[in-house]
C-alpha cells in the first residue's frame, strides 16, 4: 500500500480531472467540518501537548520535516535536504527559498535558530523542547547563510529526524509572533466551548502538481463535541465531514446506514493490554505475589484468553488479536516474526499443573492450596474494556481461575497503578502514537515510571528485564538503523516470552468520510484523516455560492 | 380495595415470583456466553434473544429482576428506618438536637457523594464477590439516603409533638418513651410508607450509575439498572426493541407498586 | 387569698403565675387564685386573655407550648416548682386531670377508643386492662356513651363531637382525680350535650369530691354549675369571688362588661336560679 509521491499526485489529478468534468463542484474553497474533544489549551505551538491543540499546531505550522502518514517515511518540508554527520551529532539543513510566514515576512535559516532558542529555552517547559534534550550539554545552532543551518547536539540522538515533526518553526521577525505561520491554515477565531476556526494561509508555499497554490479549502472548522453519538448524528447530517474515531457499534451502523461513508484503515496504534502486578511492595499476599512474579503463570493465563473471541465479540469484528507492544500499523518497528499467543485451554492448565497448581472440583488451586482468585481493575465507562473483561472472566473460569472484574474511575486507577500498587491486574489501552521505540524508553527500562508492571526499579529485579534495559540503550545509541531493529526486534521477543504485558487486541482504525469530501483517506497515524489539509477538498454549498 | 389495585396487586406477586423462580423458567445461566450467537434476534432457544457476549437476555431479566426487586425494597426499609430514626429523634427532641440534626442532614445532601463513595470504593477490598458488591452497594444506598427522608419525618414528628393529643397524653401522664410509641410513630407511618414507596425506583436507577464508580454489580451478574444502561444508546434501541425489556418491566412494576400504595393510602 | 384565711383549711390548690411565650411575654401577670377541696372554681375570661395557658401552667407542660412561666404552685400543701418531671408525670393524670378544649383534635387520630382509654388506664395503674375493663365501661356509661366493645374499636374519626368530648371526660376522671381543669368542656357542644356534660360535672363533683378548675367564656354555665368565680383580663385576674357576688354586684368594669354581653332571657340576678 505504499504509494510513490508523485503517484499520488498524479492520482489526485486525475480524480480532479473526472470530478470537474462530471460537473461536481470539488474544487477551490468551501469549509471542512470536523469534531474534536475539547478546547485547545494552547495556540503556542512549541507547548502544544493535548490533542486539540496537536490538531491547531498541524493544520497552522510548518516544519522542517515531516513524517509522511501514509509511508510512514520522512519526507521534506520547510528543509528541501538535509545530511546526518559527525556521528549522529550534527544536522545539516538546506531551508527552502522564497517561503513566507503567513503575515507575508519571509523565512529563513535565523527563524530556525530562533525557534531551537526558544524551544530549548527551560523556562519555557515545552514538551518538544523535552524530547530533543536527550542527555546534559546544550543544543547549538549555526546559520550559514539564509538558507542553510546545522544543528549540533551534545550527544547522538538516534532516530533524530522524527522529532522535528514536531518542531513548528516560528517566526523571528514578525510581530505576530507565534500567530505568524507557515502551515496551510492560520488561526481564525476561537470560540471556546464551540469551535475553532482556520483560514487559508494565502501565503502557504506549497503547490499542487497543476501549479496551483495549496490548500483547496478556504477554511476549516473544529467544532468542540464530546458526545460521539451526537457527533455521528451531525455527520449524518451533513454537519461535519469527518470522524477520526467510531467505537465498533457506531461504526457498523454507519455502514449500514451508508456503506462507503465508513472507512476501516486496518490495525491502529491502539491496543489493549492486561498485566499483573508485580511490584515486590504491592500490598498483596505473597502467594499472589508468586503468580504474578512467576512467567508460566502469565503465559497461562495469556493462552487461556481467546483473543479471537475477544476481537469478534468486544469489537465486532474491528480488531486483530495482538502479539506484542507493537502493533503491525507500525510497519518500521513491528516484529512481524511474532504471533500471538495461541489460545489452548488445555496446554494452559497443564503447564499450571507442572507448576504444582491444580484444579480441584472446578476450581484452581495453587501449589500451598491458595484457591487461584483474582480482581482485574479497569476504568469504567469503556463498553468494550467491560466486554473484554467479561470474555476473559469465562475464559478463565473454564480454568478454575476466578477472576473478579473491577471497574474504577480513572483517577482511582492511576492512582492505585503509580502510587499505592494496591491492585492485582490490570486492563487498559495503550497508544504509540510516536513510531520511534525512543519514545518508549519510559516504558521498557526496569527504572522508569511507566514500567507500569514493576515500576522504577533500583536495579533490574529479574535477568530479563536486565536484557531489556541493555537492548533498549544500545538501540538508543547505535545510529545504524538496522541494528537498532534487530535491539527493539529483541526486546519484542523478550516480552513476548516473559509476558510481563498480556497484549489482546489491535483495534481497527474506524473512521467516518463523507462523500462530499475528496483526497481524504485514513491512516493509522494521528491525524487519521486530516494528515493531508492541504490537499483535501469539499463540495458544499458555499463552495458553489461563492 | 379497586379492581386496578387487585390487579397490581396480582401483577406484582407474578413479577415477585417469577423473578423469584428464575433458576426454573430459565434453562440457562445468566452468565453463560453463546458466543457463536451473539446479538440474537428473539428465537426459540432465546426467547429475548442474547446480548453483545450471547448470553441469554430472559436470564438476565429474570436473574436481574431477582437482584434489584430483593435488594431495592430491602435498601429502601434501612433508609426508612434511618429516616425515622434520626428524624423522630430530632424532631421529638428540639432543640439544639434537632437544629444539629437538620443541619447534618443539609450538609449531608450537599456533600460531594461522588468524592465520597469513591473513597468508600478505594476502602473497599479489590476481590469482593459479585454478590457482596452488590449487597455493599445497595447498603449504601441505604445508609447514605437517609437525609431527604428524615426532613420529611422529623417535620411530620416535631408538629405530631405539638399536636393536640400529643398534649393531652402528656397530661394524662403518659411516659415520653410511650407517648412516642403510642402516639407519634402510628400516625407517621403513612409518611414513612411514601418514602419507602419513592426510594425504590429511585435505588433501582441508582444502582446502575454507582456501577461507573465500581461500586455497583458486577460482572457477570445482571440488574435492572444493568440492563437499562444498554438502553442508553438510542441508535441500538431502534434496531431492536427487544432491549425495551427492562424498561417495560421497571415501568409496570413501578406502577403496580404505584397502584397498590395510593391504595394504602386512603 | 383572704378565703383561705377566713376558712383556715389549707386549699387544694393555690397558684400565683407568670407566664410569656417567645414572642408574647407577659400572658399572664401575677395571677393568683385558689382552688378548695372538693370546690369548683370558675376561671372566665374572654378568649386569648390566657385562660388555657393557665391550665398548662398548672400541669407545668407549657414549655411543650413554647412558653415559659414562673411563680408558684401549691397542690395538696406541696409546692411543684420543685417536682421532678418524673414526679410531674405522677401527678398528671392521676392527681390532676384534664379535659381539653378542641375534643375532635384532641383525640389520636390513629387510635382506637379503647385504645386511647387504655393509654390513660395503663398510665397509672398497676392493675391489668383486662381487670380494670368491666370498670371502665361502667364509667363509660355513667358519661352516656355506648359501652359496647363495637364503640371501643371506632377510631375518632368515627365518633360525634359530644361523644369525643365525652371519651375525654371519661378519660381524664378515669382515676378520680382529686382536681379536673376542664378547658371550655362545652365550647364544642350544642346547647344539649351542653346541659349533659354539665350535669356530669356537677355529679362527679358531689359524689367523687373532684374540685374542678372549670375555664369557661360562657357565663351561663358558669352560673349554673360553679361556686366560685374568677375573672381574667389579659392575663390578669380583674375580680374574684362567689357566683352570687360576681353576677350579682360586679366590681370591676371588665366584669360588668361580661354580662352585659350575656343575651338576657330574664333578669341578671335570676341566670343563677334559672338552671
Ligand atoms: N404557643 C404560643 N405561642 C405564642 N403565643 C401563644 C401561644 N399560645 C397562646 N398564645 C397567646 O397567648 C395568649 C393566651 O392564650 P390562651 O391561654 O390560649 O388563651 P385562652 O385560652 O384564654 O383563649 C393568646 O393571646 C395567644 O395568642
Ligand atoms: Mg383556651
Amino acid at each position: 500500500m505504499s504509494f510513490q509521491a508523485t503517484s499520488i499526485r498524479a492520482t489526485r489529478r486525475a480524480v480532479l480531472v473526472a470530478a470537474l468534468c462530471l460537473g461536481a463542484c470539488f474544487g477551490q474553497g468551501g469549509e471542512l467540518r470536523f469534531s474534536i474533544r475539547s478546547d485547545p489549551k494552547t495556540f503556542d505551538p512549541l507547548l502544544a501537548e493535548d490533542d486539540a491543540s496537536e490538531t491547531v499546531r498541524y493544520l497552522t505550522g510548518g516544519t522542517l520535516i515531516r513524517i509522511d502518514r501514509r509511508t510512514q517515511k520522512f519526507i521534506p518540508e520547510l528543509a528541501e535536504s538535509w545530511q546526518i554527520t559527525a556521528g549522529g551529532t550534527k544536522i545539516a539543513f538546506k531551508l527552502r527559498q522564497g517561503v513566507l510566514f503567513s503575515d507575508g515576512t519571509p523565512f529563513s535559516a535565523d527563524d530556525v535558530a530562533h525557534t531551537f532558542r526558544r524551544v530549548m529555552d527551560p523556562n519555557l517547559h515545552s514538551p518538544v523542547g523535552d524530547s530533543f534534550r536527550g542527555g546534559p550539554g546544550e543544543i547549538k545552532t549555526e546559520v550559514q547563510g539564509p538558507a542553510r543551518i546545522t544543528v549540533t547536539f551534545p550527544a547522538a540522538l538516534a532516530g533524530v529526524e522524527r522529532l522535528f515533526d514536531q518542531l513548528t518553526i516560528v517566526s523571528s521577525r514578525s510581530p505576530k509572533k507565534e500567530l505568524a505561520t507557515l502551515g496551510p491554515f492560520v488561526l481564525g477565531e476561537h470560540k471556546p466551548g464551540s469551535y475553532v476556526l482556520f483560514r487559508r494561509n494565502p501565503n502557504y508555499w506549497k503547490k499542487d502538481a497543476a501549479g496551483r497554490r495549496l490548500p483547496y479549502l478556504d477554511s476549516v472548522r473544529a467544532d468542540i463535541q464530546q458526545n460521539l453519538d451526537l457527533e455521528l448524528l451531525r455527520f449524518k447530517r451533513g454537519e461535519v465531514q469527518l470522524i477520526d474515531t467510531l467505537d465498533p457499534e457506531l461504526f457498523d451502523r454507519l455502514s449500514a446506514d451508508s456503506p462507503g461513508e465508513a472507512k476501516n484503515a486496518g490495525a491502529s496504534l491502539e491496543s489493549e493490554m492486561l498485566w499483573f502486578n508485580q511490584v515486590a511492595a504491592a500490598p498483596l499476599p505473597a502467594y499472589k505475589k508468586a503468580w504474578f512474579r512467576s512467567k508460566d503463570f502469565r503465559r497461562a493465563v495469556s493462552s487461556a484468553i481467546n483473543r479471537g473471541d475477544l476481537c469478534r465479540l468486544a469489537y465486532k469484528g474491528h480488531a486483530d488479536p495482538a502479539a506484542g507492544p507493537i502493533s503491525g500499523a507500525n510497519r518500521l518497528w513491528v516484529n512481524a516474526k511474532l504471533t500471538p499467543h495461541v489460545f489452548e485451554p488445555q496446554a494452559a492448565l497443564a503447564r499450571l499443573q507442572r507448576g504444582g497448581f491444580r484444579l480441584e472440583a472446578g476450581t484452581l488451586r495453587d501449589p500451598q492450596g491458595n484457591v487461584v482468585e483474582f480482581s482485574l481493575a479497569t476504568n469504567s465507562g469503556n463498553k468494550s474494556r467491560a466486554r473484554i473483561a467479561a470474555l476473559i472472566q469465562q475464559d478463565l473460569a473454564k480454568i478454575g481461575i476466578r477472576l473478579n472484574v473491577v471497574p474504577l474511575d480513572f483517577p482511582s486507577l492511576i492512582e492505585r497503578m503509580t502510587r499505592t500498587y494496591d491492585y492485582e491486574a490490570c486492563l487498559l489501552g495503550l497508544v504509540n502514537v510516536d513510531l520511534d521505540p525512543n519514545s518508549q524508553m519510559n516504558v521498557w527500562l526496569s527504572s522508569a515510571g511507566n514500567h507500569q508492571w514493576n515500576p522504577k526499579q533500583k536495579t533490574p529485579e529479574t535477568p530479563w528485564e536486565a536484557e531489556i534495559d541493555r537492548l533498549m540503550l544500545a538501540q538508543s545509541s547505535a545510529l545504524d538503523p538496522k541494528k537498532r531493529k534487530a535491539a527493539f526486534d529483541r526486546v519484542q521477543e523478550i516480552v513476548w516470552e516473559e509476558a510481563p504485558f498480556l497484549y489482546l487486541v489491535n483495534k481497527h482504525a474506524l473512521a467516518a468520510v463523507s462523500r462530499s469530501v475528496l483526497n481524504a483517506s485514513p491512516v493509522a497515524l494521528w491525524p487519521r484523516l486530516y494528515w493531508n489539509p492541504e490537499y483535501l477538498q469539499v463540495a458544499n454549498q458555499m463552495a458553489r455560492t461563492r | 380495595m379497586t379492581t386496578a389495585a387487585k390487579v397490581a396487586g396480582v401483577l406484582l406477586l407474578v413479577v415477585t415470583a417469577t423473578s423469584l423462580a428464575a433458576g426454573l423458567l430459565s434453562p440457562v445461566s445468566y452468565e453463560t456466553q453463546f458466543r457463536e450467537s451473539p446479538n440474537a434476534p428473539p428465537c426459540r432457544q432465546f426467547p429475548l434473544g442474547t446480548d453483545e457476549l450471547g448470553r441469554d437476555r430472559l436470564a438476565r431479566l429474570l436473574y436481574g429482576s431477582r437482584v434489584s426487586l430483593l435488594l431495592a425494597p430491602a435498601a429502601a426499609g434501612l433508609s426508612v428506618a434511618l429516616s425515622a430514626l434520626i428524624g423522630i429523634t430530632a424532631g421529638y427532641a428540639g432543640g439544639w438536637v434537632e437544629r444539629a440534626t437538620m443541619a447534618a442532614a443539609d450538609l449531608f445532601v450537599s456533600l460531594p457523594w461522588l468524592f465520597l463513595l469513591l473513597t468508600v470504593r478505594a476502602l473497599l477490598p479489590l476481590n469482593v464477590t459479585p454478590w457482596a458488591s452488590i449487597l455493599i452497594t445497595f447498603l449504601l444506598l441505604g445508609v447514605l439516603s437517609w437525609a431527604p427522608g428524615a426532613r420529611v419525618i422529623r417535620a411530620g414528628a416535631s408538629a405530631l409533638k405539638r399536636s393536640e393529643f400529643a398534649l393531652l397524653a402528656r397530661a394524662s401522664g403518659c411516659p415520653k418513651p410511650r407517648l412516642l410509641w403510642k402516639h407519634i410513630l402510628p400516625n407517621l407511618r403513612p409518611l414513612m410508607a411514601a418514602q419507602f414507596w419513592i426510594a425504590i425506583p429511585v435505588f433501582i436507577l441508582s444502582e446502575a450509575n454507582l456501577g461507573m464508580l465500581g461500586l455497583g454489580i458486577a460482572e457477570p451478574l445482571p440488574s435492572w439498572g444493568g440492563l437499562l444502561a444498554e438502553l442508553q444508546d438510542p441508535g441500538r434501541v431502534g434496531g431492536n426493541p427487544v432491549l425495551l425489556a427492562p424498561a417495560v418491566l421497571l415501568t409496570v412494576f413501578l406502577s403496580c407498586l404505584q397502584f397498590v400504595f395510593s391504595k394504602e393510602d386512603q | 387569698m383572704s378565703e383561705t384565711a377566713m376558712n383556715g383549711l389549707t386549699p387544694l390548690l393555690s397558684v400565683s403565675l407568670n407566664a410569656s411565650y417567645p414572642n408574647r411575654p407577659h400572658v399572664l401577670e401575677d395571677v393568683r387564685f385558689d382552688v378548695q377541696q372538693g370546690e369548683i372554681l370558675a376561671l372566665v375570661g374572654q378568649s386569648g386573655c390566657g385562660k388555657s395557658t393557665i391550665a398548662l401552667c398548672i400541669l407545668k407542660l407549657l414549655g411543650v407550648k413554647g412558653g415559659s412561666a414562673s411563680g408558684a404552685i401549691k397542690f395538696q400543701g406541696r409546692d411543684l416548682e420543685w417536682a421532678s418531671e418524673r414526679e410531674m408525670r405522677a401527678i398528671r393524670g392521676r392527681q390532676i386531670a384534664m379535659v381539653p378544649q378542641s375534643p375532635l383534635s384532641s383525640l389520636n387520630p390513629a387510635l382506637r377508643i379503647g385504645a386511647q382509654l387504655k393509654e390513660a388506664w395503663r398510665a397509672h395503674a398497676e392493675e391489668e386492662w383486662e381487670a380494670a375493663k368491666p370498670r371502665v365501661l361502667q364509667l363509660l356509661e355513667s358519661v352516656d356513651l355506648p359501652c359496647d366493645e363495637g364503640f371501643l374499636r371506632r377510631v375518632p374519626s368515627q365518633i360525634s363531637v359530644g361523644q369525643a368530648q365525652r371519651v375525654l371526660i371519661a378519660m381524664a376522671v378515669i382515676h378520680r382525680p382529686r382536681l379536673l381543669i376542664a378547658d371550655e368542656p362545652t365550647s364544642a357542644l350544642d346547647l344539649i350535650t351542653q346541659r349533659e356534660v354539665l350535669d356530669l360535672f356537677a355529679r362527679l363533683n358531689r359524689e367523687l369530691n373532684m374540685a374542678i378548675l372549670y375555664i369557661s367564656h360562657d357565663l351561663l354555665s358558669v352560673a349554673a354549675l360553679c361556686h366560685r368565680a374568677a375573672v381574667l383580663e389579659r392575663g390578669r385576674i380583674v375580680e374574684c369571688g362567689t357566683a352570687e357576688q360576681i353576677f350579682e354586684r360586679p366590681a370591676h368594669p371588665y366584669t360588668r362588661r361580661l354580662i352585659d354581653a350575656l343575651p338576657r332571657v330574664g333578669q341578671p340576678s335570676g341566670v343563677g336560679q334559672s338552671f
